[in-house]
């Protein structure tokens, strides 16, 4: 049992490169491309610990994680992508250096907190720990990007730091509420481009900057 | 029945997505199986007898059928009111607030909330309380101006967002009943009988993530900022189902949360959580309300200081304050509908949402006015009406317990509050008629976008007959009328029995 464990571990430093990526990439089609990587991995850490501990319901997990957010939801952003013109670079408000010092700060950060909540011999820290850094990238993310559809990257990349904790720290949430998370991340998506291309017609842009008028 | 409830009501939904031509059949049938079936059924509930729909995937508990009572009768007349919305289309262009399309995405909301309030399962509730952000926000932007989508982008990230922390919460605490060596679930009767085991930090953790998420989306300050922009922007039916249910939603699956602490031994950390969150939202409400000029927006800050006010009544945790509290959930709910349902009327007769337009409204507009007029004086928390006497229990509450400075603290706002409602209201709908003036102001600004409003001298009352928005506000007023009769027995005595499922309650 022990290469599972190892296999393990290996995908989670890769999601957590991953997740290092996407607050210094700048351009869209990268952080989507980060996302896609970062889906696989997640469905294919869900296919290994579903084999270690037999857990039947993780299988279909897994293949759901792949269907969804590797093959569908890629595809239907890069369908909407296409017809907002003009350059799709995010002018974040901090610079990649600043994005990545931050991004190790946050780290370091969950790190001290899972470590003071787990209790330093428990096995489950780094679990925690990479799944709460995660987090916490994205709500950077959609802090300092301004770009509406980017924000909304934010949030997937949050949902996928859930899924990692539920299949690292749970072993899986029950059956029904795993689906309906998945029904939400679906509809979600949908309401949210609906509303992106919404902003992009009244505003003839998706800068969120344009989003300022409603105050106090 | 439950699922009977529920299906008919999803019957509805897909029909007037469809459009037919007998629409005002769908909007009555709703409201009535809202009023008779959803009434029927919630009452049975609080009376202890058991509902279930999709082999008791949700289940119907009193603390439910509480919460399902305020949805039904609100949303009975918030149907109502957008099929009158609807029924004015012929004259001018079709917008899409105006559409079946709109009557439709209401219906689904309503359906989304009823969900969650008959959830008992930790993870169920987060699901739906999730799929009533993105319903609504879909019906908050669906007036398709720059404000509304503004307002609907803001309110559909930061309540993500929030909720997004909630469910990690979560996870953390089946995460700490793995830990313990049991079998992991999210079944609050089952959570309750293992919870004791579970490491407190983890959670303590657990819970300030459930709380802050479920606040954002309860408009607890100071994560509320979604609130003001999104009640203020959405079409009347949206705002007043979002401030009278929604925010009871997600306060319900605070609730719920807070029950699984309190088995853990860990209530008076909840509580204390609690009572925190709802003392920055009436203080930082009681301020914003003050400065407003927006009639919307001011019901906003109105609806945060409520939802504080009831936030401090489950924190304090004594029967007393539990009691107070959920009477103070069904005065708000009532009456705040009404109020965004009249603020409604008054915004499409005025064609704006600032008070300084509305002056004198009252003699113009009999009905609406009046609405307006009672659901401010109900809010502003006048003697002789529920609200008035669910604050003075939540006082008298906070000093038997002990708390001097609370209460004090409490005391002053609310007197502001009042103050500042007070002011507003009968400034606007009792002040001088003053008509003339305002006109040449409207010249100034937008006479030519608007020429309905510069053209006709007089404004009134929309065309007299019957309408099914006024309609709707009367109803809604004398269910303002009946709440205080729950401070009576025998309504008091099933009051009482909701509470006992409230942590800190008598149980």
């Amino acid at each position: 049992m022990e290469w599972h464990d190892q296999l393990i571990s290996w995908l989670g430093t890769f999601i957590l490169i991953t997740g290092f990526l996407t607050v210094i990439f700048r351009r869209f089609d990268n952080i989507l491309t980060c996302y896609k990587f970062q889906s696989f991995a997640l469905a294919f850490m869900t296919l290994i610990i579903a084999h270690q501990y037999g857990e039947a319901h993780l299988y279909g997990i897994s293949l759901a994680t792949f269907i969804v957010k590797f093959l569908l939801i890629p595809i239907w952003v890069m369908r909407v992508i296409v017809k907002i013109p003009g350059k799709l670079e995010d002018h974040a408000s901090v610079g990649a250096a600043f994005s990545l010092f931050s991004a190790v700060a946050l780290l370091l950060l969950s790190y001290i907190i899972s470590r003071d909540i787990l209790g330093i011999n428990s096995e489950k820290v780094d679990d925690l720990a990479i799944s709460l850094t995660l987090l916490l990238l994205g709500l950077y993310q959609m802090m300092t990007r301004r770009k509406a559809i980017i924000q909304m990257m934010g949030i997937l990349f949050m949902e996928n730091a859930i899924t990692l904790a539920g299949i690292t720290l749970a072993k899986g949430l029950p059956t029904v509420i795993e689906m309906g998370i998945i029904f939400d991340v679906l509809i979600g998506i949908l309401v949210m481009i609906t509303l992106v291309f919404r902003i992009q017609e009244a505003f003839d842009s998706i800068d969120t900057q344009n989003l300022k008028s409603l105050k106090g | 029945m439950l699922s009977l409830f529920i299906g008919s009501l999803g019957a509805f939904c897909a029909l007037s997505f469809l459009d037919i031509p007998m629409l005002w059949m769908i909007a009555i049938l709703g409201a009535l199986d809202l009023w008779l079936v959803g009434g029927y059924i919630s009452v049975a509930a609080i009376m202890g007898r058991h509902f279930e729909f999709l082999h008791g995937i949700f289940v119907l508990d009193p603390l439910g059928g509480f919460f399902l009572a305020i949805l039904s009768v609100v949303a009975g007349a918030v149907v109502l009111y957008n099929f009158g919305e609807i029924r004015q289309r012929g004259e001018t262009k079709l917008a899409a607030h105006q559409s079946s399309f709109s009557l439709g995405l209401t219906f689904a909301f309503i359906i989304a909330m009823i969900l969650s309030v008959s959830g008992k399962n930790l993870g169920l509730i987060w699901v739906c309380v999730e799929g009533t952000t993105l319903i609504s926000a879909l019906s908050i932007g669906i007036l398709n101006d720059k404000s509304a989508l503004e307002a609907a982008w803001k309110y559909v990230i930061l309540c993500t967002v929030g909720l997004s922390f909630s469910l990690f919460g979560l996870i953390l605490i089946i995460h700490g009943a793995t830990a313990a060596g049991f079998e992991p679930s999210l079944e609050p009767d089952a959570l309750a009988l293992m919870v004791a085991k579970f490491s407190p930090s983890l959670l303590k953790l657990a819970f300030i993530l459930i709380l802050v998420g479920y606040g954002t989306k309860a408009g607890f300050a100071p994560v509320h900022s979604w609130l003001p922009d999104a009640h203020s922007q959405a079409p009347a039916p949206t705002s007043a189902l979002l401030s009278a249910v929604l925010l009871n939603c997600s306060l319900y699956a605070i609730i719920r949360t807070a029950g699984i602490m309190q088995a853990a031994g860990l209530g008076s950390f909840a509580k204390i959580c609690l009572v925190w969150f709802g003392l920055m939202s009436i203080t930082l409400a009681t301020f914003f309300l003050l400065v407003q000029s927006d009639l919307k927006r001011m019901l906003a800050y109105s609806s945060i200081e409520h939802i504080g006010l009831a936030a401090l009544g489950f924190g304090l945790g004594t029967p007393l304050s539990i009691f107070a509290a959920l009477l103070h959930l069904i005065g708000h709910s009532a009456a705040k509908a009404l109020a965004f349902l009249s603020a409604g009327e008054m915004v499409h007769i005025f064609h704006s949402h600032e008070m300084i337009r509305m002056v004198g409204a009252i003699r113009r507009m009999p009905v609406t006015g009046g609405g307006l007029a009672l659901a401010m004086v109900v809010l502003s928390g006048m003697p002789p009406f529920s609200i008035f006497f669910s604050e003075l229990l939540l006082i008298w509450a906070a000093l038997t317990a002990g708390n001097i400075f609370l209460a004090s603290l409490v005391l002053i706002c609310l007197a502001t509050a009042f103050s500042g409602i007070v002011f507003q209201g009968t400034r606007v709908l009792l002040g001088e008629d003053i008509q003339h003036h305002h006109h040449d102001e409207s010249h100034d600004h937008n006479g030519v976008q608007d020429p309905g409003w510069a053209a006709d001298d007089h404004i009134e009352e929309a065309n007299v007959g019957f309408s099914w928005r006024r309609f709707s506000m009367i109803v809604l007023m004398i269910v303002v009328f009946i709440v205080p009769i729950f401070f009576f027995s025998p309504f008091q005595e099933a009051i009482v029995r909701i509470a006992e499922f409230i942590p800190g309650g008598l149980r």
